[in-house]
Formats: structure tokens, C-alpha cells, sequence
């Protein structure tokens, strides 16, 4: 009866013995946490090396990812890009951006959305993610969704890498392309609107501007800002080209070549000016309406216009009669029909001109020359229609009939 | 001086004061650990069972990584030569270890946990702890197509039964703390501490116990926060935003049900056949198995590498619709090939992530199908894998509650919870009907052990009071009435113990014998003279009960609830015993070991 308490059969006390016992426990807690911090001591070293070795296979893999893809290997990124992914840990969003780009250049353009939905999902307001999917959506045909990212890009934040100001901008003027090659014209407009008031005083955000008004068809404002543009800048380039090219468009070869031939003038390298105006001069050399072309000069031009129209039509009609011969449908077609009457009636027409095809039957005869264009251009729009796109001197002829009489 | 001074004050503060000041001083001196209760003590036990094995999954998971680096290389599409050569050798490596160190680490894990928590008193050896978390690193390192979750679990009920051995526990104590060990080892693996809780009590303890739940719970928390401040917050999944848009989603789901549920009948008869198959070819075979395994495992991993190891990233590319559907049912198919060669092979590993991985690809295929043959629906693939995770986990695993649970903790999205009763109560039911043992169940019992079956005695129907009662045939004594009237009642009556009702809604026992030798006194009632209440029993209560209240009692009163007054019937030992008999099924607890 050591503690007033039943003995156990051995003649201990059961509850003294009980209570040694978790006495006996508890000593062992110390033991426990020192065990626990040499524990924590050890894993940390080897979580050490295992983040470090992760860090740095994660950095290696990138790397290889960016080379793949600047090396245009979109797939190999792909698979280096998830590979980074796995070892990632910390700024992943980079990681997970260049793996969309890849998806995207490797024609996934699904997954690369997968990707950037679940990155928005975290970060909503990233700007750089919602351009990526903006672009994603322009290239699905999906404008409603294609704006709604580009408003949200515009609205939205940049990494600390970029310029906002220079990117709000840069990703306007993307939407204004989207909008002007979907011809949303209206939607276009106010976008402008809002941006103009915003437009640095730049040559290149005027020069930008002209670009857009071109695409949506006004060439009186594009002009006047690659005129504006210029007047910024006088060596810049691009204003030059710009100009030039709304001149084209307007069917004003004279000043086109002016403009591209001063763009030449101040960067001989650029291949798009030195091509624009190549063509500038070529549509000068074949116009007989250029202004300052003699008389007999117009003569020549036309002439020589008339005999290219009917060696198309000729061609047209070969291949014409051909390809309904070659026709296993013994049935001709009303659509059929209506071509081979439209260019038997032009036949008609140039059997008719052929009698003036002399240049001293010509000569003086600006009503005969009017006509014999007028005959060139429904030729070559013809033909363009029924035997495939015109190409050469065809096709300048075709460009010169479009500025002068349009749709008629 | 400063230490003195603070002190000064301390004491000649206020009451507060001075008992803060002496609570910190115990804290310091250790006195506060020695004055914890047994019950107290074991709580503290448990966070620190729950550190230890957190700190051991995480070198666990590392060494699984480091294997892969050094055996596959770091990129997941490893070189064919590597492939081929990688898994063949790791497994004639660990065909070495666990046939000649480590016989006991066969397996996942899970049933080696249940056995030292039925047979072994709570042992779990130190060689298999160390056993299975090498041959465990070195085998889903090397692509095996197992898991991670199972050996760590098993490695925590070691850790934990380690523990108890040194600290010389008591048998109670010890054999209860290998599960608290598992479920840290499962919650670090898994990075999911209520998953681990529950499977562990629906799969290993099979109760609800408050003695244990308060540890298996702190040791669960203990060994995630572990895990996590050492790997990071990160999720095991990058989950995909899910909301239910259309109740009638949920028959896409059911749909997705079916197809688990068939999977994971074919799942787990494959393994069922397969493993005994293995089993009785000739002895030396075992050395080579593994290795075969691994041959065959690397020869599919030339083409498909996501079906080797764990594979947790081929599971984060489905959920992100990485895959088509045709590529989706394809890993499916394999991973089910793969992972019943690996597990039958006597390779040690867990079931737990080869479950979710099939579940992932055959939901995301379901997904992808839809997709494309029913556009309107718009469900997201990742959803649909995720769901599936799910509905295999109860397919196979047969874990119902767990595996909802585990779908809302991974996703951390509650909108989700409907979708997943749906797809797993409907895989669930038709594993059940088409397998009707369990996995687990089924492995123990090819090994020759004979665990309970914790589904089977989920499924034992409670017999209560109310299946065992019988109509009291004598009349009932008043007790406000005099021992003449008894006296007069018992004369004629035919029973030798009798009720008898007191105020109150109270009653007491009588015999006749006792009656008769009570001397005669015409002023006092029965019930004064009576020093022998009876407890009484309701309808609704168990069986058990009333048998723990029999005592030496030759019946007990069955009263109404509402109305302790009110006899509805006796229940005798008798009653009970043929209560059990007609209902043909034994107590839960009492199974008779096979004839």
C-alpha cells in the first residue's frame, strides 16, 4: 500500500507504476526535439541543393526553349518550355508566356489559349497576357473577343520591363489593324478619336495614324498625316513611303514617284520604297493619261495597251473554250453562257477598235483613244474575273483602268 | 542584473502577472511538459510523430526526384537509350533489396499499416521504414508506374511506431499511433491533410474515435505545414476555374461515372489476377520481375514517357487540355497496363497517384469527346479530369467519402461538389457490384492475412433494442401501492422477477423471492421498501448497449422515449443472443478467424 491505491499482481502500485511510465514518456520529448531540429537542419540543406538544382534546370531549359523558338523550332520549345515549367518555381508567368508563344508559333493556337486563360484567371489585369489573347482571338476570326482583350490589354498592366505608355499605344494602333482589316470602319474611327488626342508629337505615331487611315480607305487624312509626319520629321522614312503609297492608291503616279523617290533618296536600302517606286514608274510609263505625255506619246501608250487587252482576251478565250471542252457536263450553264457572251461581245469591241489600231489613224482622235482604254480596262477586268489574276503589264493596265473609271 | 530586475517585478506584479511569469518559467524548466495528462501528452506526441514523418516524405520526395534526374535524365521525354535500359536495372536492383533485406515492403503499404494496427500491436520494423523509402525512391524514380503516397504513408506509421517502441508506450497507445503516423506520412505525400485524415480513418482505423481523430488530425496538419514550408505552397494541380453551369451537366458526369466505374473494375481484376499469377511462378522469378517490369514499362515509355512514375505533370497537362481525347484514353488504357505490371510485380509503390492519373486521362478523354459530339454542353476538359481523379479514386480505392473530400481539397472549388457525389457514387456502385471485394481487401487476403474489411463492417446493419424486444407477460407492480396488493399480484403470477413502476418514470427489479422475504407493512408503498432501480432502455438503442446494461439483470424495461412511464417490452441476454442469430450476421469486432 504504497500510495493507497490496489496493488498490481507483481505488489506495485498500478497507478504509481502508470505514472513512472508517462514520467518515463515525457523525459523522451526532449530527445523527440532535438531529433526534430537536426531533422529540420539536414532537410533544409538537401531542400537546399534540390531548389537550387531545380532553379537551375528550370533556367537551362528555358533557355534552350528561346533558342528552339528563335531558331524556329516551335515545337522542341514547346516540350523545353513545359520542361522549364516542371522546375519553375518562382516567375513562371515569363515561363508560361514563352510556352503560349510557342504553342502558338507550333499552329496550337487552342493550347497556347488554354495556357494564357489560366495565367489571366490569375492575373486578370496583366496586360501582356490579354494582347497575347487578343491576338489569339484576330487570328480566330473572333472580334468581339479579340477587342474585349485589346481594351483590357490597353487598360490593363505592364510588366515592370516595359514602357506603359509606349505599349497602351503600340497595342491602340494593333486594334486599329484588327478593326480596319475587319473593316469596322466605325468602330475604328472612335478608337482614333480616342487616340489622337494622345498621339505623342511623333513622326512615327503620325506616320502610324496615316497607315490606318490608308486601310480604312480615307487617303485624304492619310495623307495629311504622312504629310504631318514629315513636316516632324524631314528624314523620316516611313512618312515618305507613306505618302507615296496613298498617292498610288489614289492613282496620282506623278506624286507617288516623288514621294518614293525622296524615301530612296534617304535610305537607298529599303526595299519596300525602291518596289513602290518601281511601280510608280511603271504605271507612269504605261498611263497614256499621264500628265505631260505628248500626244503621239499617248498614242504609242495606247496602242500598245490595245494590243496587250487583246492578247489576254485571246488567251482568255483559248483557255475558256478549253476548259469547257475538257467539261465531262455536255450542259452548258447560264453562269457559262453569260461568260463566253460577255467575251464574245468583248471580242466584238476590239474587232471594232481594230480598224484605228494605226497610230496616224489614231492621232488626234481623243474620243477613239478613250474608248480603246475603256476597252483595255473591260478586258483586263474581264479576264481577271474568268482566267485568274492578271500579272505584268496586264496588271498595271488593270490598276490604271481601276484609277481612272473605278468600278465602272 | 537585467534578468533579476525582471523578475523582481514579475513577482510583485499583479496576480496575472505573477502567474504568467510562473507559466513561462514551467515552459522553460520542462515542469509544464511533465504535468501533461496521458491523453495531453499524446496530442503533443502526435505534432511531433507529424514533423518527423513530414521531414522524412520530404527527403522522400527529393530522393524520388534525384533518382529521376540521375536514372531518366531532366526532361520529360527522357532519352530512348535511358528508357529502355533505366527502369530494367532499378528493378533488378530492388528485386536484390527486397528479397534479401527488405522482404516486407512489397507493395503499397496501406494493408502493411492496417496489419500493425490489427496484428503487430502498432510494429511496424525499422528496416521496412527504411526499406520502402529506398526501394520506394529508387522504384517511381526509375519510372515505375507507382505512386508516391502509400509508401510514405506506410514510412509514417514506421516513423510513428518507432516512436512509440522507444518511449516504451503502452499496447493501446502503440497500437493506435501507426495510423497517426500514416496519415502525416499521407498528408506531406499527397499535400492534402484532410484526404489523409479521412482515408485513414475510412480505410485503416475504420472508426470515429475522439481518442484518436484529435491526433490523427494534429499529426496530419503537423506534417503538411512541415511539407509545405520546406516544398512550398504550391498545389499538387493547377486546377482549372469549374462552375456548374447546367443541371444537365450532370449526366455528362454520370456518363463519366460509368465509364470509372468500369475502369475500375477492369483495374483492379486485372491486379487480382495478375498478382497471383506472379506469385506461383517459380521463386527465382521474383528476382526478376521487377526488373521485367520495368523492361516492359520503359518499351511503352519510348513512346508514352507520361505513363512512368507518378506521373503528377501528364495529370496538370490534362486538366490544362494539353492532350486530345484519342492520347487521353490511350494513357488511360496504358497507365491501367503499366501500373498492374509494376504493383503485381511485387515493385514497391502506391495505388494512390496510378488512380488519379487514370481517373485524369479518362475524364479528360470523356471531356474531349463531348467536346466534340456535344459542343453545347461547353465543359472545360480540365473539369472533367479533375472529376475523374475522383471517380476512380472511388472506383478503385473504394474511399467514397475521401475521394469527394479530396476533389474539393485539391480543387478548392465547393461548386464542384456536385459533380463529384454524382460521377463517384455512380463509379462507386458499379465497382461494388462488379468487384465485390475491395482492392485492399482483396490484397491482403491474397497475401494470407485476414484484415477487416472496413467496407464490409461499414455495410454491418446496427441491430437495435427494438429487433430484440419482447412482450413483458406478467403484470407490472405499482410501486405507489402497498406490498399486500405485490404480494397478492405475485401469487398468481408465473415469472420469478418482476417490474416494478415507480414515480418519476423510474423503475426497479424485484424477485419473487425477495418479495416474499420483505416482512409486511401495511402503511409504507412497494417502492419505498425497494432500494433496486433498473436501468431502462429505449427502442432505438444498440444492441451493444443493452448488453453492456444487462449486467446481472435477468431483463430490462424498454420504455418509450417521450414517456419513461410507458413499457414497450423487456429485452433479456437471451433476446439479444437471438436477435443476432435470426439476423445471421456476427457482431462487428467479433469475427471468427476462417475455419
Amino acid at each position: 500500500m504504497v500510495c493507497g491505491e490496489p496493488l498490481t499482481p507483481a505488489g506495485r502500485c498500478a497507478n504509481c507504476e502508470a505514472a513512472a511510465s508517462l514520467r518515463r514518456h515525457k523525459l523522451g520529448l526532449p530527445v523527440l526535439v532535438l531529433i526534430i531540429i537536426a531533422g529540420f537542419s539536414f532537410t533544409r540543406m538537401v531542400v537546399d541543393w534540390f531548389n537550387n538544382r531545380q532553379d537551375q534546370l528550370a533556367s537551362d531549359w528555358y533557355q534552350r526553349g528561346v533558342a528552339a523558338l528563335s531558331s524556329h523550332r516551335p515545337e522542341q520549345a514547346v516540350e523545353d518550355f513545359e520542361t522549364a515549367l516542371v522546375y519553375a518555381k518562382h516567375d513562371d508567368d515569363e515561363y508560361r508566356v514563352q510556352l503560349a508563344e510557342s504553342l502558338l508559333a507550333a499552329g496550337r493556337p487552342n493550347e497556347a489559349r488554354s495556357r494564357l486563360l489560366s495565367l489571366l484567371e490569375e492575373h486578370p489585369t496583366d496586360s501582356m497576357v490579354n494582347l497575347k489573347l487578343a491576338r489569339i482571338a484576330a487570328s480566330r476570326g473572333e472580334l468581339q473577343d479579340a477587342i474585349r482583350y485589346y481594351q483590357a490589354a490597353i487598360d490593363g498592366i505592364w510588366s515592370p520591363g516595359k514602357t506603359p505608355t509606349v505599349e497602351r499605344l503600340n497595342t491602340r494602333f494593333e486594334l486599329l489593324d484588327v478593326l480596319a482589316a475587319n473593316h469596322q470602319n466605325e468602330l475604328a474611327e472612335t478608337e482614333l478619336a480616342a487616340l489622337l488626342p494622345e498621339l505623342p508629337p511623333s513622326a512615327s505615331a503620325h506616320a502610324r495614324i496615316g497607315q490606318i487611315y490608308l486601310k480604312l480607305g480615307d487617303v485624304h487624312r492619310a495623307l495629311a498625316e504622312f504629310q504631318h509626319a514629315r513636316q516632324l520629321d524631314h528624314n523620316f522614312v516611313a512618312a515618305y513611303v507613306g505618302a507615296g503609297e496613298v498617292a498610288l492608291q489614289a492613282g496620282d503616279y506623278v506624286a507617288a514617284k516623288h514621294y518614293l523617290t525622296d524615301a530612296v533618296r534617304l535610305d537607298d536600302e529599303d526595299a519596300n520604297s525602291r518596289t513602290l517606286l518601281n511601280r510608280a514608274e511603271q504605271l507612269l510609263a504605261a498611263d497614256p493619261f499621264s500628265p505631260g505625255v505628248s500626244a503621239g506619246e499617248r498614242v504609242r501608250r495606247t496602242l500598245a495597251a490595245y494590243e496587250t487587252a487583246v492578247k489576254r482576251l485571246d488567251e482568255c478565250i483559248r483557255s475558256c473554250a478549253k476548259a469547257a471542252a475538257d467539261s465531262r457536263s455536255r450542259t452548258t450553264t447560264p453562269e457559262a453562257q453569260a461568260d463566253a457572251d460577255k467575251l464574245a461581245q468583248l471580242q466584238s469591241w476590239a474587232e471594232q477598235l481594230r480598224r484605228y489600231a494605226t497610230e496616224g489613224r489614231l492621232r488626234g482622235r481623243d474620243d477613239v483613244v478613250e474608248n480603246m482604254m475603256r476597252f483595255v480596262f473591260a478586258t483586263e477586268d474581264a479576264a481577271a474575273k474568268l482566267c485568274g489574276a492578271p500579272n505584268g503589264m496586264d496588271e498595271l493596265l488593270a490598276t490604271i483602268g481601276h484609277h481612272r473609271w473605278g468600278n465602272q | 542584473m537585467k534578468s533579476i530586475t525582471v523578475e523582481k517585478r514579475a513577482t510583485s506584479g499583479s496576480p496575472v502577472r505573477r502567474k504568467y511569469w510562473s507559466s513561462l518559467r514551467r515552459m522553460l524548466t520542462g515542469s509544464a511538459l511533465l504535468s501533461l495528462r496521458e491523453e495531453q501528452f499524446f496530442l503533443v506526441l502526435s505534432v511531433i510523430i507529424g514533423s518527423i514523418a513530414g521531414l522524412v516524405v520530404v527527403l522522400f520526395r527529393v530522393a524520388i526526384s534525384a533518382v529521376r534526374w540521375l536514372l531518366l535524365g531532366t526532361g520529360l521525354r527522357p532519352d530512348v537509350p535511358r528508357v529502355f535500359i533505366a527502369p530494367a536495372l532499378a528493378g533488378l536492383l530492388i528485386a536484390v533489396l527486397v528479397g534479401k533485406f527488405f522482404p516486407r515492403v512489397r507493395g503499397s503499404g496501406v494493408n502493411q499499416t492496417k496489419g500493425a494496427l490489427y496484428i503487430y500491436d502498432g510494429y511496424v520494423g525499422s528496416s521496412t521504414t527504411i526499406g520502402k523509402f529506398l526501394t520506394g525512391a529508387l522504384a517511381i524514380g526509375s519510372g515505375q508506374s507507382l505512386g508516391p503516397e502509400d509508401p510514405a504513408l506506410q514510412v509514417g506509421a514506421g516513423i510513428a511506431s518507432l516512436i512509440g517502441r522507444r518511449l516504451r508506450l503502452s499496447r493501446e497507445r502503440l497500437r493506435l499511433i501507426a495510423p497517426v503516423g500514416a496519415a502525416a506520412g499521407l498528408a506531406a505525400a499527397f499535400n492534402a491533410p484532410i484526404t489523409a485524415v479521412l482515408f485513414v480513418i475510412e480505410e485503416v482505423i475504420g472508426r470515429w474515435t475522439t481518442g484518436i481523430l484529435g491526433a490523427v488530425v494534429l499529426s496530419a496538419i503537423s506534417s503538411t505545414v512541415v511539407e509545405r514550408w520546406f516544398l512550398g505552397q504550391e498545389p499538387l494541380f493547377l486546377v482549372p476555374e469549374y462552375h456548374l453551369e447546367n443541371p444537365g451537366e450532370l449526366l455528362a458526369y454520370a456518363a463519366l461515372g460509368v465509364l470509372g466505374g468500369t475502369a475500375s473494375v477492369l483495374f483492379v481484376k486485372f491486379i487480382a489476377l495478375l498478382r497471383p499469377w506472379l506469385r506461383r511462378l517459380p521463386p527465382w522469378t521474383q528476382y526478376v520481375q521487377p526488373a521485367v517490369a520495368g523492361l516492359l514499362i520503359g518499351l511503352i515509355g519510348i513512346r508514352f514517357p507520361q505513363v512512368m512514375g507518378a506521373g503528377y505533370n501528364s495529370i496538370d497537362q490534362a486538366m490544362n487540355a494539353r492532350f486530345g481525347w484519342e492520347i487521353l484514353g490511350i494513357l488511360a488504357g496504358l497507365k491501367i497496363l503499366t501500373t498492374g505490371i509494376s504493383f503485381a510485380s511485387g515493385t514497391p509503390g502506391g495505388l494512390f497517384a496510378p488512380t488519379l492519373f487514370i481517373g485524369a486521362m479518362l475524364g479528360g478523354a470523356v471531356g474531349g469527346l463531348e467536346q466534340s459530339f456535344f459542343p453545347q454542353l461547353s465543359i472545360p476538359v480540365g473539369a472533367y479530369a479533375l472529376i475523374g481523379m475522383g471517380t476512380l479514386f472511388a472506383g478503385i480505392l473504394r474511399a467514397p467519402m475521401t475521394s469527394i473530400f479530396m476533389i474539393l481539397e485539391v480543387s478548392g472549388n465547393y461548386s464542384i461538389i456536385l459533380p463529384v457525389i454524382v460521377s463517384n457514387t455512380v463509379a462507386y456502385l458499379i465497382s461494388r457490384t462488379f468487384q465485390r471485394v475491395p482492392i485492399f481487401d482483396l490484397l491482403s487476403r491474397q497475401d494470407g492475412l485476414d484484415l477487416p474489411s472496413l467496407e464490409e463492417e461499414r455495410e454491418v446493419a446496427t441491430l437495435r433494442v427494438e429487433d430484440a424486444l419482447s412482450p413483458f407477460a406478467e403484470q407490472v407492480l405499482d410501486g405507489k401501492g402497498t406490498l399486500f396488493h405485490a404480494l397478492d399480484v405475485v401469487q398468481n403470477a408465473k415469472g420469478d422477477f418482476f417490474l416494478v413502476q415507480l414515480p418519476g418514470g423510474r423503475w426497479a427489479g424485484v424477485s419473487r423471492q425477495t418479495l416474499l422475504d420483505l416482512e409486511p407493512d401495511g402503511s409504507e408503498s412497494l417502492g419505498s421498501r425497494l432500494n433496486m432501480f433498473i436501468p431502462a432502455l429505449y427502442p432505438d438503442q444498440s444492441l451493444e448497449t443493452a448488453l453492456r446494461h444487462i449486467s446481472d439483470w435477468p431483463f430490462l424495461p424498454v420504455v418509450h422515449r417521450a414517456d419513461p412511464a410507458m413499457l414497450i417490452g423487456i429485452i433479456s441476454v437471451q433476446d439479444v443472443i437471438n436477435a443476432y442469430r435470426n439476423a445471421g450476421v456476427e457482431e462487428p469486432g467479433d469475427e471468427l478467424p476462417p475455419s
